[in-house]
């Protein structure tokens, strides 16, 4: 690394809130072009939206955080947060989440409804090699709306140890549930779902034994809300180990918030969680 | 050339670089040391590439003309393994705990590639992985230099495999991965009640300095402030996913300000705060 960059990071940390977020979203001349000439959106482009027409500045619509610097390329938080209230009439139905260069771009599609209250998701994803980044925001009029970053994270020497396979499999199919305050009716009221799953994209090999880890994965998730959906999504291995989701619901009477899970060799998961008019802080785990 | 400082009758350490790993500092940014006894020199660390190793030898022997009987490498990171190619070419067998070797094993390989791209090929010419002509797993007492000196291993601590050195006759501790001075340690690899349980075991052996993996040399009280960073550090994420902040807010609440004057606070003290957080939550799910 260069004294410049060095010098560069140490500000960046120096600084605080806006200002770093700000500096975050600085493009320099050839991440925009990395952006724009990418081969792999193009043809993701077409399979996904033919020939509609996407407003590239999307940015008063989305508000898209990934970080300065990944600390870990295999857990990069990705947050998302839709700058418009959602009525019947006009809402954010899907966020597309694509990673161009990941072994699989389209690594998640994200679906709401005017029971969200609010179109916003973190995650947490892996990412293979320095690559553009887009979200894609598709209302339900069909208006289509991007932006995107450049991230810089790579493996390297920062890959974890091998994992204990055995103890990640006990653990499988593990969820929780959770909503840190006191739920409000007919507002958006924050949730997280936890699962535990190793997420294993089977393009890992272990350096050691030569041997691969099979692809075995989350490919969807369910919630709803007093039997409405609130928030789904359609995902890959490209989402980290130990899937995490924050999202929002927008409760109109008590009720249960409930996920389902289901991945690649079929198991499905639920957890389920009461919310009452004056619920505390709770959590459930898988039935 | 490195510069032997003399820390005890016979004991002498290497000071590495601050910073991280770059073209100017060689990535040589861990410290190693040697003891001379009556009949030869155990070395303690082997340096990040075949030419430091080649630099270490060659400056012991402007120390002293006893010949070279092993060189023990303290824990798996880039800047204490890559010199063994140098040591093992003469002849010197090198020696590692059994975990600390698999764990060099299933990962060494991208750290080289790294730091080939990062420094080039001919800083790195020569170096290659190998494995360890001595593995062990206990603690225990070794004497081929007429001078005994103590192996300790206090189990998954710092890393695994992670082990100290202590020469008995001058009380200078070779702390490896467990004690870092005036640099934020590396909490990655290591499993934290241990590392905190070893540090507290550590006032009881009879030592009047400490040659920390990275810093200057010390006295005992260096234990303390390792102790405190990462109590306060856990402390700090307990705090924050208490309060709700998601992943991507961890980076800009991290702040620890007493320890923002040490080495790497800017990296590695953000991906430490990554890591516990990541910890806690996943043990906030099966409470």
């Amino acid at each position: 690394m260069n004294a410049t960059v060095r010098v560069f990071l140490a500000c960046t940390v120096l600084m605080t809130g806006a200002l770093a977020q700000a500096e975050a979203r600085k493009v320099s001349p050839e991440e925009t072009a990395a952006i724009e000439t990418s081969e792999i959106w193009a043809k993701i482009r077409t399979q996904l939206f033919g020939q509609r027409k996407i407003d590239p500045n999307g940015d008063s619509l989305i508000e898209f955080d990934i970080p300065v610097r990944a600390e870990d390329a295999a857990i990069v938080p990705v947050s998302l947060r839709t700058r418009m209230t959602a009525t019947p009439e006009r809402f954010v139905s899907k966020l597309y989440l694509i990673i161009d260069k990941n072994p699989s771009p389209i690594s998640a599609v994200f679906s709401f409804t005017p029971e969200s209250g609010r179109a916003d998701i973190e995650t947490r994803v892996r990412v293979e090699q320095y690559t553009p980044i887009r979200a894609i925001a598709e209302l339900n009029t069909g208006e289509l709306y991007m932006v995107a970053r450049f991230m810089k994270a790579s493996g390297g020497c920062s890959a974890p140890a091998g994992k204990d396979a055995e103890a990640a499999l006990a653990n499988l199919g593990k969820m929780r549930l959770r909503v840190d305050r006191e739920v409000r009716l007919n507002e958006p009221n924050l949730a997280q779902l936890m699962i535990s799953h190793p997420n294993t994209s089977g393009l890992a090999m272990d350096q050691a034994s030569r041997l691969y880890a099979p692809a075995y994965y989350v490919r969807s998730v369910a919630v709803s809300y007093g039997g409405k959906p609130v928030f789904s999504a359609d995902v890959d291995f490209s989402i980290s180990e130990n899937p995490h989701f924050r999202f929002y619901f927008l409760p109109q009477a008590p009720g249960e918030l409930k996920a389902e899970v289901v991945d690649t060799r079929d198991k499905s998961f639920v957890a389920r969680l009461a919310v009452g008019e004056r619920s505390a802080p709770a959590a459930t785990d898988a039935r | 050339m490195p510069e032997p400082l003399q820390v005890a009758d016979g004991v002498y350490m290497f000071l590495g670089a601050k910073g991280e790993v770059d073209p100017a500092n060689l990535g040589r940014i861990g410290n190693a040391g040697f003891i001379v006894g009556e009949s030869g020199v155990v070395a303690i660390d082997t340096g990040t590439s075949r030419q430091h190793g080649e630099d270490l030898l060659a400056a012991i022997a402007r120390v002293t003309d006893k010949p070279v009987r092993l060189a023990l490498i303290t824990h798996t990171r880039q800047e204490f393994l890559f010199g063994a190619g140098a040591f093992r070419a003469r002849g010197i067998p090198v020696a590692m705990h059994r975990r600390a070797a698999n764990l060099m094993a299933a990962r060494c390989e991208n750290c080289l590639k790294t730091l080939r791209r990062q420094l080039g090929e001919t800083a790195m010419s020569g170096t290659a992985m190998f494995k360890p002509d001595i593995e062990f797993e206990a603690s225990h007492t070794i004497d081929p230099i007429g001078r005994p000196i103590e192996v300790l291993y206090f189990g998954h601590s710092s890393g695994p495999g992670d082990v100290a050195v202590l020469d008995t006759r001058s009380g200078v501790f070779f702390a490896g991965g467990l004690v870092d001075n005036q640099r934020i340690p590396d909490v990655q690899d290591s499993d934290r009640p241990a590392w905190l349980a070893a540090l507290g075991a550590l006032p009881r052996l009879p030592l009047t300095a400490i040659v920390p993996g990275h810093g200057p040399a010390g006295p005992p009280g260096l234990v303390d402030s390792v102790r405190r960073y990462l109590t306060d550090l856990e402390r700090h994420m307990a705090e924050l996913l208490q309060a709700g902040v998601p992943l991507s807010g961890v980076a800009e609440a991290a702040a620890l300000p007493a320890f923002s004057h040490w080495d790497r606070y800017d990296s590695i003290h953000l991906r430490n705060a990554s890591i516990v957080y990541l910890q806690l939550e996943r043990e906030s799910m099966f409470k």
